[in-house]
């Protein structure tokens, strides 16, 4: 008779390999990070800017600046360009971030070669049309007009005021407004010659051929190493709460925030670990709790968002109105918890087993490999910090959880937006 | 190219191997054939609501999640009209962890009345936040009743009304499990760092000796052709009026239906397709537009959705839409514009095979629609499309009378 009722016997994961990145550089030395894995026909190449919101003094410009780069160069127009692109089936986006706007190509191998001449001319050679640069604007405020109407985004919007402060860049939302007449072609060409590709790096990751990295070589006007480093400083706001009624709302969107140790500082993987107990996955207090018991709301999620200088923390849900209060103050009670009870040795022991096996999921695809290595080389870290993210989730005990706790997880530290 | 052995058990649980030993990891993904389109029209939702149901604690298992975490695994679910999908992801040293649990639920579920109201609320909850409180959320639950009169393709998974979950009964929990929840009404793939042989064991072991049910036969009343077109209007609190367009068009096992699928995308994927790059770029007239198929198994919909700019009327700017329709049916097509849509297949397909747990699920999915190896013949299907097929298909599919249009109005 087969026992249902006992586990089946399981192992423990003790060591993680995983393909590392080669680096290499074009020949005027702009660096290339190759991500050689995958069987599929398929490769991501990504070229990082580091010229993102952070560095812009006219919000949008670092934004609209990178978007336009696909809007037009001397030779060929907007469509012309996108007619390249898609013609060979090949996806082609601009990611505009905090700190890195980055150019984003998925591709049959085969296919780089058609595209890459092409790819470079977007970089090097845009001209920002009048016209194109109206309707990006026009779009981008009717999306805004859209999002706006979403609670959680505009409770993220308010929880990174109250963080960060309306004046900089990790706090400071684009508007509507923003995107004014200020916002022209020739305040987009000077931040274009200015700051766009000061500092470039290049990660390709998939079947990464011989051909393909000659290919590459289109690219070597890029360069490495120029920025110029911009100081903002980070001073916290007096507020610690934001709420905005929305009388016809079904729910109301919480986020409970604050900032948080740098990526590279010596409690941060330790953190981590408390977070993913918290509420970083389904079986978390929180998500047990707040779904699993009393049922308020179709998910609840606490993250670490890491950006190059600075870190936040951030727990969010979406509940019905009435639950609104207690969905808070259950909140504080896990926070509490973890500051006064040590967590059992059963509980440690699941954490650790699901983000060891997490973590060997997220190293499946030659993407993914790419995002780990992104992780970690633009924080001025090595590869090293994985063995010791695997190490010290193998090693972490109740007491030092406690100890985390008791640091960072008060409930007094965090700040409050309610939406809805 | 996926490869896949397959074999059955002896109560009928459909069994895919799909080996892959690049990294130490494996997939079990188990499909039931059942979606929304097999409830009945009071008691809609249900589908869903009891995918919620199966995290809930089983016939000797008190917790799912929990047994699997600790294991280094993880899971999740969907439900569509057309089926309900479980899937748990693993390090393949512990594959064995994922059969205990999959098969102990598939025994049977503990069904506690206490979970069943828990996941209630959680589920209206998910109603709310993903249909109601969102600005156009609900247009779902308005095209779908408009283009579907008889099939049960008109309601949504996630049900017509909050009131059908709220009054969902453990009596109806059970009947539900106990007439598709059974192997004969299920397909599972095992794939990644697995051994067939060893797995052929596990099968046998942990779902040998769950019994068969009575065999599922799905009589589904079939769409009547629609003869003329149809039109909602509707206004809501939303920034800006909204157009969304739905023509009846064949399933997914159909021989035009890749031939449909290419006709969308020429109509509305990406920046070079006609209705973006006339009516965004050129003309200004509407913020966003595309088109895209259902890809339904029984007859599904091409739909066009479009947000239209402030200052711009609902009649325009369908009036636009049309005349972009018709150019496309009396003309030619170049052969360009029928290989840029082919190479953006091509690289769809090639993205969707990199992960395991996407060539595990679409492994899962054609073999419930009777061949695993359905999934390697989509390149070769979508190479044998030629103009022709496309303009007849788009004769055919995009007249007025087989139209369903929805004029999503902003009161703001």
């Amino acid at each position: 008779m087969l026992d249902r009722t006992t586990p089946p016997a399981s192992q423990r994961i003790s060591s993680i390999n995983f393909t590392k990145a080669e680096n290499i550089f074009l020949s005027n030395g702009t660096p290339v990070h190759i991500i050689h894995a995958g069987q599929h026909d398929i490769i991501r190449l990504e070229i990082i800017m580091k010229s993102g919101r952070w560095f812009e003094t006219i919000k949008g410009s670092a934004y609209f600046t990178s978007q336009m780069l696909l809007e037009g160069t001397s030779g060929k127009s907007s469509k012309e360009l996108a007619d390249i692109f898609e013609f060979h089936g090949a996806h082609v986006s601009i990611n505009s971030g905090i700190d890195y706007n980055t150019f984003v190509i998925y591709t049959l191998s085969s296919k780089l070669g058609e595209i890459i001449d092409v790819v470079g001319q977007c970089l090097s050679d845009p001209v920002f049309p009048d016209h194109e640069l109206k309707i990006q604007k026009d779009i981008q405020k009717q999306q805004l007009r859209i999002n706006n109407e979403k609670n959680s985004f505009v409770a993220g919007k308010e929880i990174r005021k109250l963080l960060y402060g309306n004046a900089h860049p990790y706090g400071r939302p684009l508007e509507i407004e923003d995107m004014g007449e200020t916002l022209n072609a020739g305040l987009l060409r000077q931040y274009y010659r200015e700051r766009l590709l000061d500092d470039v790096e290049i990660i390709i990751s998939g079947k990464v051929t011989d051909d393909i990295i000659r290919n590459l070589e289109v690219l070597n006007f890029l360069q490495a190493g120029n920025v110029k480093i911009l100081k903002h400083a980070f001073n916290d706001s007096e507020r610690v709460e934001t709420i905005i009624e929305k009388p016809d709302s079904l729910q109301s969107s919480i986020r409970l925030g604050r900032r948080i140790i740098h990526k590279t500082h010596g409690d941060y993987i330790g953190l981590v670990i408390l977070n993913e107990l918290f509420g970083g996955f389904f079986g978390s207090r929180l998500m047990k709790n707040i779904r699993e018991e009393k049922g308020y709301t179709y998910g609840v999620h606490s993250s670490i968002f890491s950006n190059i200088h600075d870190s936040f923390w951030v727990i969010g849900t979406d509940v019905k109105k009435e639950f609104v209060n207690d969905t808070i103050k259950q909140v504080y009670f896990e926070m509490d918890r973890l500051g006064s009870d040590w967590i059992s040795k059963e509980e440690l022991e699941l954490v650790q087993n699901y983000m060891l096996g997490h973590f060997i999921s997220s190293l499946e695809t030659s993407f993914s490999l790419a995002d780990k290595f992104k992780n970690i080389h633009f924080f001025g870290q090595d590869y090293s910090f994985y063995d010791q993210y695997v190490d010290t989730i193998n090693t972490i005990t109740p007491q030092r959880l406690n100890e985390l706790a008791n640091i960072y997880l008060k409930p007094t530290a965090f700040k409050r937006a309610v939406v809805g | 190219m996926i490869n896949f052995e397959e074999f059955s058990l002896d109560n009928g649980l459909k069994v895919i191997v799909h080996e892959d030993h690049s990294l130490p990891i494996a997939v079990l993904n188990i499909l039931y054939n059942v979606g929304s389109k097999d409830e009945s029209e009071e008691k809609t939702g249900f589908a869903h609501l009891f995918e919620h149901l199966m995290f809930g604690g089983s016939a000797n298992i008190k917790s799912f999640d929990e047994p699997l975490q600790k294991v280094g695994g993880e899971n999740n679910a969907f439900t569509s009209p057309d089926i309900t999908n479980y899937y748990i992801s693993i390090p393949s040293s512990n594959l064995e962890t994922a059969f205990w649990l999959e098969s102990d639920r598939m025994l049977s579920l503990s069904f506690e009345e206490k979970v069943l109201e828990i996941q209630r609320k959680v589920v209206i909850e998910e109603f709310k936040q993903r249909y109601l409180n969102q600005p156009y959320g609900d247009v779902w639950l308005k095209l779908r009743p408009l283009a579907y009169k008889t099939h049960p393709y008109r309601w949504s998974t996630i049900g017509k009304d909050i009131s059908h979950i709220e009054t969902a009964s453990m009596e109806d929990v059970i009947s539900f499990f106990n007439k598709f929840y059974i192997p004969n009404n299920a397909t599972m793939v095992v794939a990644g760092d697995v051994n067939t042989k060893e797995v052929i064991k596990l099968a046998d072991k942990w779902f040998g000796n769950i019994p068969a049910g009575e065999n599922y036969f799905r009589q589904l009343p079939e769409e009547p052709v629609q003869s003329e077109s149809r039109r909602q209007v509707i206004e809501a609190n939303v920034p800006l009026d909204a157009i969304y367009m739905a023509f009846h068009m064949p399933g997914r096992l159909d021989i035009d239906y890749h031939t449909v699928d290419l006709m969308s995308d020429m109509l509305g994927r990406g920046k070079t397709s006609r209705l973006y790059q006339s009516l965004v770029k050129d003309k200004s007239i509407f913020n966003s537009i595309n088109a895209y198929v259902t890809g339904s198994v029984d007859p599904g919909l091409l739909v066009i959705s479009g947000k239209i700019k402030n200052g711009v009327s609902q009649e325009s700017a369908e009036g636009e839409i049309n005349a972009i329709l018709e150019e496309f049916i009396e003309n030619d097509i170049s052969s360009e514009e029928l290989q840029k849509v082919k190479n953006q297949a091509y690289t769809a397909l090639a993205y969707q095979d990199v992960e395991l747990l996407n060539r595990a699920m679409n492994l899962a999915f054609f073999s419930n629609l009777g061949d695993p190896n359905l999934v390697n013949e989509e390149n070769s299907k979508i190479e044998n499309i030629n103009i022709d097929k496309i303009l007849s298909a788009g004769s055919q599919i995009l007249k007025k009378t087989n139209g369903n249009i929805l004029n999503y109005n902003s009161i703001k």
